[in-house]
C-alpha cells in the first residue's frame, strides 16, 4: 500500500502543476452544470400560430380569439393566403397555421357545418402532435358554444369523460428535477474517464512508463494509484453538484443521501477502470481518445436522461445493458425522487458493482509491464 | 574530440566475484525476424560491460529483455540470479534502468522525483531522505532540490536519472545510450559517476555509440545482425583485429552487417 | 506550390499508415450514425402499464381494450390498491397506472360523465408525459364515440388537419439530422486539434512554422487531407441517413454538399483554433471533447426546443455550429429549401469559419513573437 501511496503523491503533484488540467477538472464541469441545466427543458411553452383568415367575420373572430387565450397558442403572424402562411411552416416561424375559408360564418350559419383548416409542421413530432391535438381542442370547445344548451347536454350525456393526471414524485413537472442529477453524472462521468483514458498512454509516450516498468511496482498497485487521485476529484465534483442542485436548482432529495453517495462511489470505479483500459491498450493518446469517446458519446446519448431507452429496438436495449450511466441515472433518480432504499435499488447496484470489479480487473490484467 | 581518460577511481575498484548476468543462447523472434539471435555471455559482479552495436542489431532488444521488459523467445538468461523467463518481477527489484527516453517526470521537481522513485523501490520515507540528501550533495545539486526537472540542462538531467536508478541500490545497472546528446564535459562527469558506482560493486551494463566510452569498459561485446560477433576487453579486440582504435574494430565488423538503419 | 503540395502528401501518409485510425475514422461515424439513428426515439411502443380498476364495468373494460389494442400500452399488472401501484413504481417497472374509480361506468351512463386517472412515475419525466399524452388520446377518442350516437343538431365545425414536411410523425426526422450534426463536428474538430497539438508536442510544429513557408498555406496543409477526410465521412454519413435511415432528401443535392462543406470547414478551424492554444494534446482533447460534446447536444436544439431556454442561453445557442447546420439539414432534407431561404445559416456559418480561422492564425503568430 505504501508504493500507492508514493504513486497518488505523484499524480497529486502533477495535477497540481497542470492548471488547465486542475480548471478542467474542478471548475468547468460545474459551470457547464449550471449552464446546461437552465438549458435542458422539453417543455413546450408556446407554440406559434399563423392565422390566414379569409373570411373576416365576427365567427371567424371568435374563432381566432378562442386559439390567441389558449395557454397553448401565441399567434404571432397573420397571413393573407394559404401560401403565404406555408412560408412560415418553411422558415419554422409556425408550429400551426389556422385557415379560415371565405364563407366560414355563412357556411355555420345556413349550412350548419363549416370547414376550417389545420396546417401542422410536422417537422418535430412532439410538438405536431402537441399542435394538433391542442388545436382539434380548442375548435371542439369553439363549436360546443355555438350549439343550442340542448345539444350540449345531450353531448355531455355520453361525452364527458374526464382524464386526471397525477405525476407522483415529480407533481409540478419541474426539468430541473429530472435534469440536474442527470447533467451532473453525465459531465462526472465524461471529465473522470477522459482523463483516466489519457494518463496511462501519455506516459507511454513521454517514455516514462518504461522507467516504472523496469521497477518492482506491482500491476494493481499501479492502476490503483492512477485511479484514486481522480475517483477522489469524481466525487468532489458530485459534491459540490449535489449541493448545487440542492441549493441553486431545489432539488428534492427524498431519500438517503449517504446510500447515493457510497452507490456513486462504486459507480466511479466504472468510468476510471474503462478509461485506464482502454489507456493501457492504446499506443497513441489519440486513439485513446477516439475511444473513448465512442463509448462516452453511447453512454451520454442512450443513458435514459434524454429520450426514454425502454422503446428502443430490442438490439439497441441489449447494447444498452452495457451502459454504466443508464443505472446510475436511474438509480440516483429512484433515491433522490422517490426515497428508494438499497434494497429497492439492489439490482442496478449489483451490476455496476460487477461491471467496475470486470473493468479494473481487465485494466490490471491488460496493463503489461512486459511485452512481446 | 578530445579522448578523455578513466579517472582515478578506477584504480581502486573491487575485484570481479561470480557472473551476475548469464546469458545462454538468448533469442528474440518478432515473427520471421531474428532481432537476437542465440546470444550467450557472462557479466561478473563489478563488471563495466560495454554492449555496442550498430543501430538496428538488436541490443536494445537484448537489453530490455535482461531488464524484464521483453519476453525471450528462448535460449535461458539470469539476471541478479533470477530467471528472464519466469521471474522478470524479481530482476526488477534488483536491477537500475536508464532509458534512450529521459525517463524522470518533467513536471515534477528534483526532489520530488527521487523520492517518488525512491518509495516505488519500497524505500523507507527516512532512508529517502537521508539518500536524497547525499545525492544531491553527490550531484552538486542541492540549490535544486525544488527546482522542476524539465527545467534542468539535459546533461544534469542524465546525471540525475543515472542516480535516481541506483537509489535502491541494485546488483547491476542497464544503460541504454545515456549519454546521447551531452557535451564532452558532461560525458566526463557521468563516467565518473559510473566509475564510482562500479567501484561501489555495482554491475555495469552499458550500450553506447562512442567508441572513446567503450574505451572504458572493462569488456566490450559488439553485436551485428542479432549475433554477438566479437567479445573481449577493449586491447584484446584491438590486437584481434590488429587494428589501434574501436572505431576501426566497429567498422571492420559492422560493414558486413545486413540490419543496420 | 511544391512544397505545399509535398506537405499535403506527407499528412495523408500519416493518416493512411496507421490502420486503427482509419477505421475509427470511418467505422466509428458510420457506427455511431446507425446506431443513433434507430436508437434515439421519442415513440412510444408497447410500454408496461399497470391498471387498478375499482369500477370493473363495461366502460372500464372497453377503455382497457382500447388502450392495449393501441400498440401503445401493454398491460403488466393488476393492482388493487394505490400502495401496490407505488411499488410497482419503486421497483421500476412500470410507469403508468390507470386509475378507474368505484361507479366509473355507471357515472358515464347515468350521470353523463366520470372521471379516470392516469398516475405517472414522473421521476422519468419525460417518458411520463409522452404516457400521459397518449393515454389520454386514446380516452378523448374512445369518449368521442360514445358521445356520438346522439347525433349532433347545430352547427358543427370540422377542422382539417394536414400535416406538412413529416405526415407519418417520424421522430427520426428530428433525431437523425442531430446525429448527423453532432457526429460529423465532433470528429472532425477532434481530429484536428490533436494533429496540430500532436506535433506541437513533437515539436515538428515549431521547425513548420520557422520554416520558409508562410503560415497560411501550413495551417492549410494541414487541414486539406482533413478536410477533404471528413467531407468522406460527412458524404456517408448523409447516405446513411438518406438510405438506412430514411430521411427524405427533397431539396438541391449540390446545395446539400456545399453546406456540409461549409459545416466542416468550421468543425476544422475550431479544432485548429483549440489546438493552437492548447499547451498539450491532452489539454487539446480534453477541452475539445468537453466544450463540444455537451454542449453541442444541449445547447443546438437536436434534443431540447430553443424557444424553451432562458434568453441568455438562447443567444449563446447561437454560437453552437451544430444549431445552424440542423436547420440547414432539415431545411434542404426534409423541407426542400434553396439557398434563398438559407442564406442566414450559410452566412453564420461563414463568418464562424472564417472568424475561428482568424483566432487561429493570430495565436499562432503569437506564439512566434
Amino acid at each position: 500500500m505504501r508504493i500507492v501511496w508514493f504513486l497518488i503523491e505523484k499524480e497529486v503533484r502533477q495535477l497540481r502543476r497542470n492548471r488547465t488540467l486542475l480548471a478542467l477538472l474542478l471548475v468547468a464541469p460545474l459551470i457547464q452544470l449550471v449552464l446546461l441545466s437552465f438549458a435542458a427543458n422539453y417543455e413546450i411553452e408556446n407554440l406559434t400560430l399563423t392565422v390566414v383568415d379569409q373570411d373576416h367575420s365576427p365567427a371567424a373572430r371568435r374563432l381566432i380569439d378562442k386559439f390567441q387565450y389558449t395557454p397553448y397558442f401565441q399567434l404571432t403572424r397573420v397571413r393573407p393566403s394559404s401560401a403565404a402562411a406555408e412560408q412560415d411552416l418553411l422558415a419554422d416561424h409556425a408550429d400551426l397555421v389556422l385557415v379560415i375559408p371565405p364563407r366560414f360564418e355563412r357556411d355555420l350559419v345556413h349550412g350548419g357545418a363549416a370547414r376550417v383548416q389545420l396546417l401542422v409542421n410536422g417537422l418535430d413530432n412532439v410538438k405536431a402532435g402537441l399542435a394538433s391535438s391542442y388545436a382539434a381542442g380548442v375548435v371542439q370547445a369553439y363549436q360546443d358554444e355555438l350549439r343550442p344548451a340542448t345539444v350540449q347536454a345531450a353531448v355531455a350525456v355520453r361525452g364527458g369523460l374526464e382524464v386526471v393526471p397525477a405525476y407522483w414524485y415529480n407533481p409540478r413537472l419541474n426539468y430541473k428535477t429530472f435534469m440536474v442529477p442527470g447533467i451532473l453524472v453525465e459531465i462526472i462521468s465524461l471529465i473522470v474517464m477522459m482523463v483516466a483514458t489519457l494518463n496511462i498512454v501519455r506516459e507511454k509516450e513521454i517514455g516514462t512508463i518504461e522507467q516504472l516498468n523496469v521497477t518492482p511496482i506491482r500491476k494493481w498497485q499501479f492502476i490503483l494509484g492512477k485511479l484514486l487521485p481522480f475517483w477522489v476529484a469524481g466525487l468532489y465534483q458530485f459534491s459540490i453538484g449535489l449541493l448545487l442542485a440542492r441549493f441553486l436548482f431545489h432539488v428534492p432529495m427524498v431519500g438517503s443521501v449517504p446510500l447515493l453517495y457510497g452507490i456513486m462511489s462504486v459507480y466511479l470505479l466504472v468510468p476510471l477502470g474503462l478509461g485506464l483500459l482502454i489507456s493501457s491498450v492504446s499506443n497513441t493518446q489519440q486513439q485513446a481518445l477516439f475511444v473513448a469517446f465512442f463509448f462516452l458519446i453511447i453512454f451520454v446519448l442512450l443513458c435514459g436522461l434524454f429520450t426514454p431507452t425502454e422503446y428502443m429496438p430490442a438490439w439497441a436495449r441489449a447494447l444498452d445493458a452495457i451502459n454504466p450511466l443508464l443505472y446510475i441515472i436511474d438509480i440516483g433518480r429512484r433515491i433522490l425522487l422517490k426515497g428508494s432504499t438499497l434494497r429497492d435499488v439492489l439490482r442496478p447496484v449489483l451490476i455496476l458493482l460487477g461491471m467496475a470489479g470486470a473493468v479494473n480487473t481487465l485494466a490490471v490484467w491488460r496493463y503489461r509491464k512486459t511485452s512481446g | 574530440m578530445n579522448k578523455l581518460h578513466p579517472p582515478d577511481v578506477a584504480a581502486s575498484r573491487a575485484a570481479p566475484a561470480g557472473p551476475v548476468i548469464t546469458c545462454e543462447l538468448l533469442t528474440k523472434r518478432f515473427g520471421d525476424f531474428v532481432a537476437v539471435n542465440a546470444i550467450s555471455f557472462e557479466v561478473a559482479a563489478g563488471e563495466i560491460f560495454g554492449f555496442l552495436g550498430a543501430n538496428g542489431a538488436g541490443k536494445t532488444t537484448a537489453m530490455r529483455m535482461l531488464c524484464g521488459l521483453l519476453g525471450p523467445t528462448e535460449g535461458a538468461a539470469t539476471v541478479a540470479g533470477f530467471d528472464v523467463f519466469r521471474q522478470p518481477e524479481l530482476i526488477k527489484q534488483h536491477i537500475g534502468y536508464m532509458s534512450q527516453k529521459f525517463s524522470l517526470y518533467e513536471d515534477l521537481t528534483v526532489g520530488e522525483n527521487i523520492r517518488f522513485y525512491g518509495g516505488v523501490y519500497g524505500l523507507k520515507g527516512a532512508v529517502i531522505r537521508e539518500k536524497t540528501t547525499a545525492l544531491l550533495q553527490r550531484l552538486g545539486l542541492e540549490a535544486e532540490r525544488n527546482t522542476l526537472v524539465g527545467s534542468l540542462p539535459l546533461g544534469w538531467k542524465q546525471k540525475l536519472a543515472f542516480s535516481v536508478a541506483l537509489l535502491h541500490e541494485p546488483a547491476v545497472i542497464f544503460l541504454d545510450e545515456p549519454t546521447g546528446g551531452v557535451d564532452p564535459i558532461t560525458r566526463r562527469q557521468f563516467w565518473d559517476l559510473i566509475y564510482e558506482a562500479a567501484a561501489a560493486g555495482t554491475t555495469i551494463f552499458i550500450t553506447t555509440h562512442y567508441m572513446d566510452e567503450a574505451e572504458y569498459c572493462d569488456r566490450v561485446s559488439i553485436m551485428v545482425d542479432g549475433k554477438i560477433e566479437a567479445l573481449a576487453s577493449p586491447a584484446g579486440l584491438k590486437r584481434q583485429f590488429g587494428v589501434a582504435t574501436m572505431d576501426e574494430v566497429f567498422l571492420h565488423l559492422a560493414r558486413g552487417a545486413k540490419n543496420t538503419e | 506550390m511544391k512544397a505545399f503540395l509535398m506537405f499535403v502528401r506527407k499528412e495523408f501518409f500519416h493518416i493512411f499508415r496507421d490502420p486503427r485510425t482509419l477505421l475509427i475514422l470511418f467505422g466509428m461515424p458510420v457506427a455511431l450514425v446507425t446506431l443513433f439513428g434507430f436508437a434515439l426515439t421519442n415513440e412510444i411502443k408497447n410500454a408496461d402499464v399497470a391498471v387498478l380498476d375499482f369500477d370493473k364495468g363495461a366502460h372500464a373494460r372497453q377503455v382497457q381494450n382500447r388502450l392495449f389494442s393501441s400498440g401503445y400500452f401493454g398491460l403488466r399488472d393488476y393492482a388493487t390498491t394505490y400502495p401496490d401501484v407505488a411499488a410497482a413504481f419503486r421497483q421500476g417497472h412500470v410507469k403508468l397506472a390507470v386509475v378507474f374509480p368505484v361507479g366509473f361506468s355507471a357515472d358515464l351512463d347515468h350521470l353523463g360523465h366520470a372521471q379516470v386517472q392516469l398516475v405517472a412515475d414522473a421521476s422519468d419525466q419525460n417518458t411520463a408525459i409522452s404516457l400521459v399524452g397518449y393515454a389520454t388520446s386514446i380516452i378523448r377518442a374512445y369518449a368521442q364515440e360514445q358521445a356520438r350516437p346522439t347525433g349532433p343538431a347545430g352547427p358543427r365545425v370540422e377542422a382539417v388537419a394536414r400535416l406538412y414536411f413529416n405526415p407519418e410523425m417520424k421522430a427520426a426526422y428530428t433525431f437523425v439530422p442531430g446525429t448527423m450534426a453532432l457526429i460529423l463536428l465532433l470528429v472532425s474538430a477532434m481530429l484536428t486539434s490533436i494533429t496540430i497539438a500532436r506535433e506541437k508536442e513533437t515539436g515538428t510544429m515549431e521547425v513548420l512554422l520557422v520554416s520558409p513557408m508562410r503560415q497560411l498555406p501550413i495551417i492549410i496543409g494541414k487541414i486539406l487531407p482533413y478536410f477533404l477526410l471528413s467531407f468522406l465521412n460527412g458524404l456517408v454519413i448523409l447516405g446513411l441517413g438518406v438510405w438506412a435511415l430514411h430521411i427524405p432528401q427533397r431539396g438541391s443535392l449540390g446545395l446539400l454538399i456545399g453546406e456540409t462543406l461549409l459545416y466542416i470547414f468550421v468543425a476544422l478551424a475550431l479544432g485548429v483554433l483549440i489546438s493552437t492554444r492548447a499547451a498539450s494534446q491532452q489539454t487539446a482533447m480534453l477541452i475539445s471533447m468537453l466544450s463540444l460534446l455537451l454542449p453541442t447536444l444541449i445547447l443546438s436544439g437536436f434534443l431540447f426546443p430553443i424557444a424553451s431556454m432562458p434568453v441568455p442561453l438562447q443567444f449563446l445557442s447561437n454560437i453552437i455550429p451544430a444549431r445552424h447546420y440542423i436547420v440547414v439539414l432539415k431545411g434542404i432534407m426534409i423541407k426542400g429549401l434553396s439557398l434563398r431561404e438559407l442564406w442566414r445559416e450559410t452566412l453564420t456559418l461563414a463568418g464562424m469559419g472564417t472568424a475561428l480561422l482568424l483566432l487561429a492564425l493570430a495565436s499562432l503568430k503569437n506564439r512566434l513573437a
